[in-house]
């Protein structure tokens, strides 16, 4: 659980006027992000080759320790990288989550995203066939996030650096006041959602057992 | 139609008494033509049954039923691929091999290519037809496309086609014994834990649901194969021999069911219906045939 | 058969990054697929297009590395072409063999190129003399991969009956039914390993959130549930957690990852000619660092390394080459 909604002191806003501070946050965003997935799209066409059959999916990559979610489209002739809105989440084919050290690792192929996922540090949700085919198509290349950031030109190049490296420091003290955040309003909810869950395992259980003794004891061939 | 009907080997671990006393009721009752017999599955399981061998090939003969040895379907050790040696030279009848190390040792003589062996295209009939093969088994994922297109290409060549049409799916076979393995034993030290499970053992998922059936080191559907509602369609395909895997319902009511169904002097319907009567709680697939999830059954057909 | 002093390294490339990452990081051969269902890794986003198969090639082939194009799944019916158009390509580009199941395919790569070297894929499932021979007789075959279910005091007899290469698995995923012999998968999701090149396809996978567990589903089917800080496995079916005779647990296989450093020299002293390093579809971080540990193994400077973390479930085995394994 999450929001995207406060950046720190940077971007002081009260929680309650979350509308703008997401848009805010995707102001900023945007220039670098579109740079980026153009970059991507010129230095590395294998990649949209290798996703040609997942074009119209909507990933939602989730840094589990920044305060904003990202959706990605990885249509060849207008891929598209931002800040994910409400509508990108309920509309994601698959959701990519874990701290954004390892995505990053994982985007350049410094590890195994089979080795993160066993060891739970990386949790996926949706399409499994969409995310494989995307850490496939990813791993295929070789990308190097700094240097692809130092490499890019134009208008935006010099702000984009900047930027990232601002944001850079921005997430790393908005962190812990974000957690207090969560704390105060999240954990409530969760609480709840929580209790509910263990109501509907337990009335899987009974389902299951239900089943079982519905059965005969051995196969069943007997008439 | 005009099939035949043929009786599957015994996949499981019967005691050997019932195993004798099912194929001599299958000689004096049941209207199959053909019968396979023979330990498919372990090794382990054959000496209990074979001193009843000569007797049950005797009863079956006499009663007029075509009689074929079946291999193992993976040959391992030693001591399996010399049993197999003795039995392709001591038997000069029908055999169905169930693995490569079969098919090679009966090269150059009439044999039958049973199910564990991988059939998958014309090509590859076409190599085992050049080496003696006269009956092929089909492999039960196989989708009716590749079905039509075989048996069209077998026809040609002179070799008969087979499919399985009712019984659990042999669906995998492995070293391991999971039988054994359920109960915390080794396959060396396994207590011959499989003989409890006439049909097999259930394996559920943790939700509860029925999935798969384990037979020693064989896995199999949990589903029974039904392909009674698809048996004009294989006919005309010129798939001639139709196969029942035994499990422990009456098998005789299983066989006279596709007979008359064969006749036409009963319906599809009326032949579910006394399908369904007769497997008890046991539901039908024939997924794999109509190209879809294995165990799917179309309830058109039913 | 007098023992070989070394072992060739085969090591796996699912993408040309991880070719060129298995090359420098000292494999002997490469084994790569065509990006459709002529091979037994036919995932989606991977695989190799012919002009990137041809790159793979002249890259390994200027480093002294092999390449072995797997060609390992069963030709549909009525519809050879794209495995025999699989097979030509490997010809005309000069892959150094074609990996093979299929008897009909075999008998045409013999028949059409009889100077392409042929190994017997596992998926063959040729598990003693009599079969192995019979291909080499038939169709020249000049390696055969083993299955994954002989020990090594097997694998050493084998050996000693048989008239062509070996080549056993060292690590990697494991499969516990006999390979190319097994219909789990198509029974479950309708996608066949043999006929596809697909096990427990990602298309039919789903991980859902239960309370603090993760559940993974196949087709519908619940077949794992983890535990808030247990390692997760691969969603293959055979890798699942199943109900039988009231216990619930891995009835057919843990999550676990083969692993045979501990016994090389007894693979070695076994007659076996190459290691083969299962996973095509892992990333070149997993090919990188599980080459190097090998490639060091085998050259006798030290241990692998931590090649753990890469394991499924994170538990390594020695699998069937134990008899204990049954």
């Amino acid at each position: 659980m999450k929001t995207s909604t406060p950046l720190g002191s940077a971007f002081p806003l009260p929680p309650s006027v979350g509308d703008i501070g997401r848009s805010l946050t995707q102001l900023c965003l945007q220039p670098p992000l579109t740079i980026m997935m153009r970059q991507m799209a010129s230095h590395h066409p294998a990649i949209f080759e290798r996703m040609t059959n997942y074009a119209a999916a909507v990933f939602v990559v989730d840094p589990t320790d920044l305060p904003v979610r990202f959706a990605m489209v990885l249509e060849r002739r207008s891929p598209s990288l931002r800040v994910a809105t409400d509508d990108d989440i309920e509309a994601a084919t698959a959701t990519i989550q874990g701290p954004i050290a390892l995505l990053v690792d994982l985007l350049e192929g410094k590890i195994d995203g089979d080795a993160l996922f066993f060891s739970r540090q990386l949790v996926v949700e949706g399409d499994t066939e969409a995310i494989v085919a995307l850490r496939n198509a990813v791993d295929g290349e070789e990308i190097d996030v700094r240097s692809e950031i130092a490499r890019s030109t134009g208008p935006f190049a010099g702000a984009m650096r900047n930027l990232i490296a601002v944001l850079e420091s921005v997430f790393a003290r908005g962190r812990s006041r974000l957690r207090t955040l969560q704390d105060a309003i999240l954990e409530p909810a969760a609480n709840d959602i929580r209790s509910q869950r263990h109501d509907i395992d337990a009335l899987r259980d009974q389902i299951a057992e239900l089943k079982r003794g519905g059965r005969k004891p051995r196969s069943g061939f007997s008439a | 139609m005009t099939a035949t009907l043929s009786l599957g080997p015994v996949l499981f671990n019967w005691q050997p008494e019932d195993w004798r006393d099912f194929y001599f009721r299958t000689a004096d009752e049941s209207p199959v033509d053909v019968v396979y017999l023979g330990e498919v599955v372990c090794s382990k399981r054959e000496p209990f049954f074979r001193d009843h061998i000569p007797a049950v090939m005797e009863r079956l003969r006499s009663a007029g039923k075509s009689v074929v040895l079946s291999t193992l379907a993976l040959v391992m050790t030693d001591k399996e691929l010399s049993a197999l040696k003795d039995m392709v030279t001591d038997y000069d009848g029908l055999i169905e091999a169930n693995d490569l190390s079969a098919v090679s040792l009966l090269a150059g003589r009439p044999h039958i290519v049973g199910p564990y062996v991988n059939v998958y295209n014309e090509g590859t009939l076409a190599y085992l037809a050049g080496k003696g093969a006269t009956r092929m088994v089909f492999n039960g994922e196989l989708p009716a496309t590749s079905v039509r297109t075989i048996a069209k290409a077998a026809s040609k060549l002179g070799v008969e086609t087979e499919i399985q049409v009712f019984g659990r799916l042999p669906l995998a076979i492995s070293a391991r014994c999971y039988h054994a393995r359920s109960r915390g034993l080794h396959k060396d030290g396994c207590q011959f834990v499989c003989g409890e499970d006439g049909d097999g053992m259930d394996v559920d998922t943790l939700d509860g649901d029925p999935f798969l059936a384990v037979n020693g080191t064989q896995t199999l559907s949990h589903t029974s194969v039904n392909l009674a509602g698809h048996a004009a369609e294989l006919t005309a395909a010129g798939v001639g021999v139709l196969r029942l895997s035994p499990q422990t319902c009456d098998m005789v009511g299983v066989a006279a069911a596709f007979r008359r169904l064969l006749d036409g002097t009963v319906s599809v319907d009326e032949t579910q219906l006394r399908l369904r009567e007769i497997a008890g709680g046991v539901p039908f697939s024939d997924g794999f045939f109509r190209g879809t999830v294995g165990r799917s059954f179309a309830e058109s057909a039913a | 058969m007098t023992p070989r002093l070394s072992l060739e390294l085969v090591c796996p490339a699912g993408t040309p990054a991880a070719l060129r990452t298995a090359v420098d990081a000292g494999a002997d051969a490469v084994y790569a697929g065509f990006r459709d269902a002529t091979n037994a890794r036919n995932f989606p986003g991977l695989n190799f297009s012919r002009a990137e198969m041809r790159e793979g090639l002249a890259y390994a082939h200027a480093h002294r590395c092999k390449l072995l194009i797997a060609v390992n799944t069963y030709a549909e019916a009525g519809a050879p072409g794209p495995w025999h158009d699989a097979i030509d390509a490997a010809a005309d580009m000069g892959a150094d063999a074609v990996i093979l199941a299929d008897i009909g395919l075999l008998d045409y790569a013999a028949r059409t190129h009889p100077h392409l070297r042929r190994h017997l894929s596992v998926q063959a499932s040729a598990s003693n003399p009599e079969s192995i021979n019979f291909y080499q007789r038939a169709f020249g075959v000049r390696r055969v991969v083993l299955p994954r279910v002989l020990t090594v005091a097997e694998i050493a007899h084998l050996n000693e009956q048989i008239d062509v290469e070996t080549e056993v698995f060292a690590f990697g995923g494991m499969c516990p039914m006999a390979e190319g012999r097994c219909a789990l998968s198509s029974y479950v999701t309708g996608e066949s390993p043999n006929l596809r090149g697909v096990c427990s396809p990602a298309s039919a996978v789903r991980y859902e959130k239960r309370g603090e567990d993760l559940v993974s589903q196949l087709g519908g089917f619940t077949i794992n549930a983890f535990g808030p800080h247990e390692s997760a496995g691969y969603p293959t079916l055979c890798k699942g957690r199943f109900t039988a005779n009231d216990r619930a647990g891995y009835l057919f296989e843990e999550p676990t990852s083969l692993n045979v450093t501990g016994i090389l020299p007894d693979l070695r002293a076994a007659g076996v000619t190459a290691l083969k390093i299962e996973g095509r579809q892992r990333g070149k971080a997993y090919v990188a660092e599980v080459v190097r540990g090998f490639r060091r193994a085998l050259d006798g400077n030290g241990r692998t390394g931590a090649l753990g973390n890469m394991t499924e479930g994170q538990r390594e085995t020695a699998g069937a080459y134990r008899r204990d394994w049954r």
